[in-house]
């Protein structure tokens, strides 16, 4: 009969304890945070990849093949976890065979289906480009389009989570109107980030401005986002209780040092680069916004399951 | 046709029987639970008192169950309850997230999400759940609640009656009466 | 949708027809029921039950069960309440469903097993029913040809069934009759026979205006099940509900009023609010006049005083007068005004009070028989008592129907059981068996355990273990269960039972104001002949070779006496076949036939047999509406023979060889009143209600003669809380847990597995304790090791630890794995101490049911009762189960569960409370009142020395 834990909220007027209660488990643990990473780091790879197409920027290799392989290395992993976090993963396929048009998991399915397709035939574009087998012509007629399909193709695979989380109604947290917005910050920023570790391939100055401020500029926005969002008004008392858990509960530490103080460090290191002539910092707050963003999405993920439902 | 449960709090003993004829019932694993009674505590001695809170699935009109779920593996009927198919489900525990009672888990033996579904199989066949036999008090009340003659529709038209989480908007079709607050 | 029930279908009491759904299939179905698989639904997978009804046997309500067994392989399916039922109609608590994970528990026993090492060294080989049979049938008729008959006894807890024991006891000629009732309800029992003869209440909750509990029977007690059903409809139809319970039950969470007095203060309070209804004169008068037997009271409290009912009244007022509410409250520990609150709820019931106490105070303190008394007191003065709405005794409710050619009574007096210390003692002192074996008072050659496990559920569980080790003290122990004890781990012989789904049975209990004789069957049986299949005996029905004690004991008799010499054998022959040995079904068929009043015509309605009907229902409503049963008018043929003493009542004559009832005096058949009518009356030697009892002044307590208040054991000026004292209350019971035999239910145990002690807050904060703290418990023979829980559901003062949890097993392989934890034994400080250290908790383990690898509970409990010492009131014997303990933080060398004993302490406690009796003999010398109740009575020569 134990009472409960002492960062849940005891009702005021009753100070009512409960003695007895059954509760199950959080249904989503580290695979689904590790796939909210996966796939923000693929779609974000090529949404900076299209991004700097849009610009003019050359991102070179970078831009031709890291970005669509961190792209399909990223969909394919998420694809992996995905399946693996199913109990009964091999009727996966009932996902496209029974589907309910109404679910967000079967259109998440299918839009990492598509973002699958477009990052597979960029980075085929790239690499048969780089074997010269293909012309560098023939490669910009298919990549522009390309990269026109992969703004929303990137947007909703790092952002219908937003959609689905929405749909999960049990879990007040997840009901931010943002978080499809914040969804793709997170994207850009950890996609971002994640073509930096590969700026040995090219060096230019160029490239590493434009990736460095997509990284700092999208940090400090997603910072912002969390601060707005952690600190303002929460509008249910189960998306209160989340909330003070994730700031001054039990993930506390792990949301103010990993999630936001490293997020901060990173968006000031990846400012070092950008003029695009310092490197070294860059590459560091590539590595640690991974972490910054792994941090917090675990937080995430989980204080909004652990608000007792009943 | 609505099928729903009113609960009355004010007769609830406690005493645990819905819940364990729903295990054997449904053969339920150790652990899980379709329905389960919660206890609360309030007040200073000598003014403490103890309320009784039976849970399980809404059967809402409005169910996020259903709408999340991938595979209709979670479905509503016609008659307004919340039934699933174990052999369509994935696995993917999004109707676990979806609810906003907790009232689902994933069977241990069977990998699939399960919750009360009314008793469905015995619904069919002119049977009331196995919860509403065994209640000693006749505390849980079942039939059809868009029926204004229903003994469930009057206890709900002519009582105050509450549902769990009425802020959600998913349409709780279990009613109680007498819960506490806190329940 | 189902067919229309059929016309000659009787309408079944607990069946039900809401909007469109019914709650069981009709019985014309029960043969061929199909039902959909749960599992595979939504796909239709039907599946085809015979419907067979039984009786739970979780607990004493004896609710209706109806199994579902699936005619294709005989498994058992699930078990539903039995609609048919009157008691239970058709509902459960949730040990009535649970019943199913004993059946199927993969911890049972399911072969005889006989020690082959040491006692309690845990080596055991499978043995036949034979070889076992053989031996036991040889030393009992061992012992009865050498004239040992006190030797062999037969010891059991709730035995589940009337009459049946007291067949083969009788017919071996020995009293070897042992119970548990000591330890159970010997308090309330006294308290309550001394007024009626009869020993339990039987309230009238469903039609009372108030209802005063000192019990918890909102979620549990005896009747729990049938007792809550009708606590809430009376309750619906406006009934306040009192409660008094030191500790905020489920029960008092409901009520109206929820008063948490200092335990054992009950009486006192009981007594204001009498002296109350006397002082206002709200009293049923023309039912006092006409009941009470007030001219003895005059006679002998007052004998100046002229004999008329008015001086009675004013007597009895100003007798009472020092029962101020402030008296009780400073007794209780509570505000005043709430006792007036009380008493004016109680005074306005208009003689509808229906009231209940069992356990509680009774059972928990030193006088405790009081308070029950002292409840019949404000009972007798609402008019309250056997009216409508109102509370009756027990017997008015029951029928106890015997089998063919019943024994005679034996002659023989067993002082193991019935020792001269406690001559009103009620029943059996099982509590002191070990102390007199210790002492050399007797020795036992066989001695059976049947559902008992006294190593657990008695106080002083040491003790036990050291008498029943020796082999001088106990030749052969044989222990007839279906599950592991502690109990039987230091028995001889293993002998597996059925369950209450797997044996034969009847019973009648006091659910409600009606009748009925319940009929437990082994539902496999009954359904191998519905389909036809072949079988000899139950056990070719129940799992393994578990078998069934009816069968046994006809067997086990035959064996005893197998050429009728002793004259044993001709009891257990079939009525129908000369000679030749009876069945089960010949037994039943002949006491359906011919004991039960009513059931061979509700059966010739139905075109069946009374056994066809027994089988197919599985009870019979035999009464309904039965009140005031003590104005029954006698007729002349029960008054054939009889003569009215002075008093009035009308005797038969009867010899030294005449044998009384098991309550009542031999002869004795009613009363006439004053005015002319003769009624059936009560079973006190008065048949009146006895306002003074000439039973005490005549055993030597003459100041006990009248309802009064006894200081307990634990009153609040025993305790020294200063010093760190507080009473421990070890008796209060979860709705889903019953005694030892819940440990074999998954279901429940995954409902209730922790074992806190729970503390109020003042209290915590005075010693610095807080919830999960580890703290040591001292009693007067030693300490346990427990975990605080802090509430507010508990009165200042007062402590409460659970009863059902703190089970252990020695030996892997010998014990419930669902709930015991192994356990360690040592000697730390000699042979006479002991200390009990858990070595493991609980935790999964493998088996054929999946479910044993997801135990997630490890919390094995305390097992407090080691560390009680006996406390037999001097009186009714009861053991004082309320504990003065001291309450200190463990100490470093502590584990949470150890029990510490010294055994010499035990026996001290034991001569003191020794002490506190008065070994008398009545008139004529007589060992104990012939009344009071004595289960398989002598002849009333062996009541006198
Ligand atoms: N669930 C369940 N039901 C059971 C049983 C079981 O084990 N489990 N056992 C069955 C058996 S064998 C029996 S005998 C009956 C007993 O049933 P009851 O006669 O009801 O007895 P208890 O449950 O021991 O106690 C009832 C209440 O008395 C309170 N109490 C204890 N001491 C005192 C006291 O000194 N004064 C007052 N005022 N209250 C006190 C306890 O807190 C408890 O809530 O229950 C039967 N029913
Ligand atoms: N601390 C504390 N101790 C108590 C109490 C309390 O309130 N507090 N209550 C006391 C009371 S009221 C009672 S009645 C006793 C009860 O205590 P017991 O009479 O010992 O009752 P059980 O534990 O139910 O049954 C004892 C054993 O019977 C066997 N058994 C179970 N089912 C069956 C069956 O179907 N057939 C056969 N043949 N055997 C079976 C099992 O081996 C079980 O361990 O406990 C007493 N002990
Ligand atoms: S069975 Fe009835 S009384 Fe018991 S807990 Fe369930 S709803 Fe309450
Ligand atoms: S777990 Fe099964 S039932 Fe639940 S949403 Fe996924 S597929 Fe549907
Ligand atoms: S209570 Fe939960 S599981 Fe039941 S219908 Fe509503 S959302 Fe679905
Ligand atoms: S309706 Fe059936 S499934 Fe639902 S709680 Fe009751 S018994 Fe369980
Ligand atoms: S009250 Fe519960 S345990 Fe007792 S007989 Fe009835 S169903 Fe069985
Ligand atoms: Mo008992």
């Amino acid at each position: 009969m134990p009472t409960g834990p002492s960062d849940l909220p005891v009702d005021p007027v009753s100070r009512a304890r409960t003695t007895l209660n059954t509760a199950h488990p959080r249904p989503w643990g580290w695979r689904v945070t590790t796939y909210l990473w996966t796939k923000a780091f693929g779609a974000g790879a090529l949404l900076v990849a299209a991004l700097a197409r849009f610009l003019g920027v050359d991102l070179g290799l970078l831009g031709t093949v890291v970005a669509p392989a961190l792209g399909v290395v990223g969909v394919a992993v998420t694809g992996v976890l995905l399946v693996w976090d199913l109990k009964q993963p091999k009727r996966f396929l009932y996902l496209l065979l029974k589907p309910n048009p109404t679910s967000w998991l079967v259109w998440g399915a299918v839009v990492l289906g598509v973002f699958a397709a477009i990052a597979t035939a960029w980075l085929c574009m790239g690499v048969l480009t780089a074997a010269g087998v293909v012309s560098t012509q023939t490669a910009e007629v298919v990549l522009d389009p390309l990269a026109w399909a992969v703004v929303p193709a990137a947007a909703l695979t790092a952002g219908y989570t937003g959609f689905l989380f929405g749909q999960a109604e049990g879990r007040d947290l997840w009901q931010s109107p943002l978080l499809f917005w914040h969804l793709i910050v997170q994207a850009v920023m950890v996609g971002a980030g994640a073509l930096l570790l590969f700026a040995f391939l090219d060096p230019s100055g160029e490239s590493v401005a434009l990736v460095a401020r997509s990284l700092a500029i999208s940090t400090l926005l997603h910072v912002a986002m969390l601060l707005l969002e952690y600190l303002g008004r929460h509008p249910t008392r189960n998306s209160q209780a989340a909330a003070h858990m994730v700031t001054h509960g039990r993930y506390a530490r792990v949301f103010w040092a990993g999630g936001v103080a490293l997020a901060i460090v990173a968006a000031v290191a990846a400012a070092t680069g950008w003029q695009g002539t310092s490197v070294m910092l860059p590459v560091l707050a590539g590595v640690v916004v991974q972490a910054a963003l792994l941090a917090y999405e675990s937080v995430f993920v989980r204080a909004a399951q652990d608000v007792p439902l009943s | 046709m609505r099928y729903g449960f009113a609960i009355d709090q004010r007769t609830c003993i406690g005493c645990h029987a819905c819940t364990v004829a729903c295990k054997t019932e449904h053969e339920v694993p150790v652990g899980q639970f379709r329905t389960w009674v919660k206890y609360v505590e309030s007040g200073d001695f000598p003014a403490t008192t103890r309320d009784f809170g039976v849970m399980r699935c809404n059967h809402c009109t409005d169910a996020p169950c259903v709408r999340i779920c991938p595979t209709k593996a979670l479905f509503k009927r016609d008659d307004g309850i919340v039934d699933f198919d174990r052999a369509r489900c994935i696995g993917c525990k999004g109707c676990m997230q979806a609810c906003p009672y907790d009232a689902i888990y994933i069977d241990e033996d069977t990998h699939t999400a399960a919750k009360c579904n009314f008793c469905a199989h015995r619904v069919d066949e002119g049977l009331e759940p196995a919860c509403v036999v065994v209640c000693p008090t006749h505390s849980i009340w079942v039939g059809d609640l868009d029926d204004s003659g229903s003994g469930i529709a009057r206890l709900v038209n002519e009582n105050p009656v509450q549902v769990r989480a009425p802020e959600q908007n998913t349409g709780p079709n279990v009613f109680y009466l007498g819960a506490d607050r806190a329940v | 949708m189902h067919d229309e029930q059929p016309r000659s279908e009787p309408v079944l009491p607990g069946a039900r027809n809401h909007e469109h759904l019914r709650n069981f299939p009709p019985v014309s179905t029960w043969d061929d029921h199909v039902e959909y698989d749960a599992k595979a639904h939504p796909r239709k997978v039907p599946h085809a039950y015979t419907l067979v009804p039984t009786t739970c046997f979780n607990c004493e309500s004896a609710c209706g069960l109806l199994a579902y067994v699936d005619k294709d392989d005989l498994s058992i399916k699930k078990l539903e309440g039995n609609p048919a039922h009157p008691g239970s109609r058709g509902r459960n608590c949730a040990k009535g469903p649970a019943t199913i994970n004993q059946l199927n528990d993969p911890e049972r026993i399911l072969h005889p097993l006989k020690r082959t090492g040491d006692r309690g060294a845990g080596q055991w080989q499978r043995v036949g029913w034979d070889e076992a049979l053989d031996d036991i049938a040889a030393r009992i008729r061992q012992a009865i040809l050498e004239n040992r008959h006190e030797e062999v006894m037969y010891h059991v807890g709730r035995p589940g069934e009337d009459g049946f024991a007291e067949r083969f006891l009788n017919a071996w000629g020995v009293d070897g009759h042992n119970s548990h009732t000591n330890i159970c309800s010997s308090g309330a029992r006294f308290g309550m026979t001394l007024w009626a003869g009869y020993d339990r209440p039987s309230p009238d909750y469903a039609n009372a205006n108030v209802i005063l509990l000192l019990s918890s029977h909102l979620e549990t007690g005896h009747y729990f099940n049938p007792h809550a059903q009708r606590i809430m409809e009376g309750k619906q139809g406006g009934a306040k509900l009192i409660v008094l319970d030191p500790r905020m039950s489920n029960t008092a969470s409901h009520a109206d009023t929820w008063l948490a007095p200092w335990p054992g203060s009950e009486a006192a309070i009981l007594l204001a609010v009498a002296a109350h209804l006397l002082r206002t004169r709200q009293v049923d008068e023309a039912f006092l006049r006409r009941w009470f037997n007030w001219k003895t009271y005059l006679r002998e409290l007052h004998p100046d005083a002229p004999s008329d009912f008015g001086t009675f009244l004013d007597r009895l007022e100003s007798d009472y007068a020092e029962y101020t509410f402030d008296f009780a409250a400073q007794e209780a520990r509570v505000p005043a005004a709430k006792i007036a609150e009380i008493a004016e709820t109680v005074a306005a019931c208009g003689g509808r009070l229906a009231s209940h106490i069992w356990r509680s105070a009774c059972a928990g303190n030193l006088g405790g028989w009081q308070v029950a008394r002292a409840l019949w007191f404000v009972l007798a003065l609402t008019g309250s008592i056997g009216a409508k709405g109102g509370t009756s005794p027990n017997g008015w409710n029951k029928l106890i129907p015997h089998g063919p050619a019943m024994p005679a009574p034996h002659d023989h007096w067993n002082e193991l059981t019935w020792p001269r210390e406690y001559p009103l003692s009620t029943n059996e002192m099982s509590i002191l068996l070990p102390h007199f074996l210790a002492e050399g008072r007797g020795r036992l050659d066989v001695y059976f355990s049947r559902v008992y496990n006294p190593i657990w559920t008695n106080p002083d569980g040491f003790t036990w273990m050291q008498q029943l080790t020796d082999p001088d003290k106990v030749g052969l122990h044989v222990a007839l269960t279906p599950t592991w004890s502690e109990t039987a781990e230091f028995a001889d012989y293993v002998l597996p039972m059925g369950h209450g789904a797997e044996r034969h049975d009847t019973h009648s209990y006091e659910t409600h104001a009606g009748r009925w004789l319940g009929f437990r069957q082994p539902v496999r049986r009954v359904a191998m002949d519905r389909l036809g299949r072949d079988y000899t005996d139950t056990r070719d029905a129940n799992p393994g070779e578990v078998w069934e004690e009816n069968e046994f004991w006809f067997e086990l008799s035959w064996r005893i006496d197998p050429d009728n010499a002793l004259g044993i054998r001709k009891h257990f022959e079939s009525p129908y076949r000369p000679g030749e040995k009876i069945t089960v079904d010949e037994y039943y068929r002949w006491v359906f036939e011919n004991q039960v009043p009513g059931l061979p015509e509700k059966a010739a309605e139905q075109g069946m047999t009374p056994l066809e009907y027994m089988r197919r229902y599985g009870v019979v409503e035999i009464d309904h509406d039965v009140y005031r049963q003590d104005e029954r008018e006698l007729t002349d043929a029960d008054l054939h023979g009889a003569q009215a003493d002075e008093d009035g009542v009308f005797r038969r004559p009867v010899t030294l060889e005449s044998a009384p009832p098991v309550v009542g005096e031999a002869g004795s058949v009613g009363v006439r009143h004053d005015d002319g009518s003769v009624t059936a009356g009560w079973l006190t030697p008065s048949r009146k209600l006895e306002v003074y009892s000439t039973t005490m002044r005549d055993w030597g307590w003459p100041e006990h003669a009248t309802p009064g208040y006894i200081r307990s054991h634990v009153a609040y000026g025993e305790i020294d809380i200063a010093a760190g004292e507080l009473v421990l209350v070890p008796t209060f019971r979860l709705p889903t847990l019953i005694h030892t035999r819940s440990g074999n239910a998954k279901y429940l145990n995954e409902i209730s597995n922790t074992h806190p002690l729970w503390l109020n807050s003042a209290d915590a904060g005075r010693h610095g304790v807080g919830t999960g703290d580890l703290v040591r418990i001292g009693t007067g023979i030693g300490y346990f090791v427990c975990r605080v829980w802090v509430t507010e559901g508990i009165r200042p003062g007062v402590c409460a630890l659970s009863h059902h949890m703190g089970r252990w097993r020695l030996h892997p392989g010998e014990g419930s794995r669902w709930v015991a934890g192994m356990v360690e034994l040592s000697h730390p400080h000699g042979e006479h101490t002991f200390l009990l250290r858990h070595k493991t908790g609980i935790a999964p383990f493998d088996s054929d049911d999946p479910d044993s690898s997801r135990i997630h509970w490890q919390d094995p409990g305390v097992h407090q009762n080691l560390a009680f010492g006996v406390q037999p009131d001097p009186w009714s014997g009861m053991h004082c189960w309320l504990q003065k303990i001291s309450l200190s933080p463990a100490r470093p060398e502590d584990r949470y569960g150890d029990v510490y004993v010294d055994t010499r302490r035990s026996r001290e406690v034991y001569r003191e409370w020794l002490a506190k009796t008065r070994a008398t003999l009545g008139p004529n010398g007589q060992r104990r009142p012939e009344f009071l109740m004595r289960p398989v009575p002598p002849v009333r020569r062996a009541f006198r020395v």
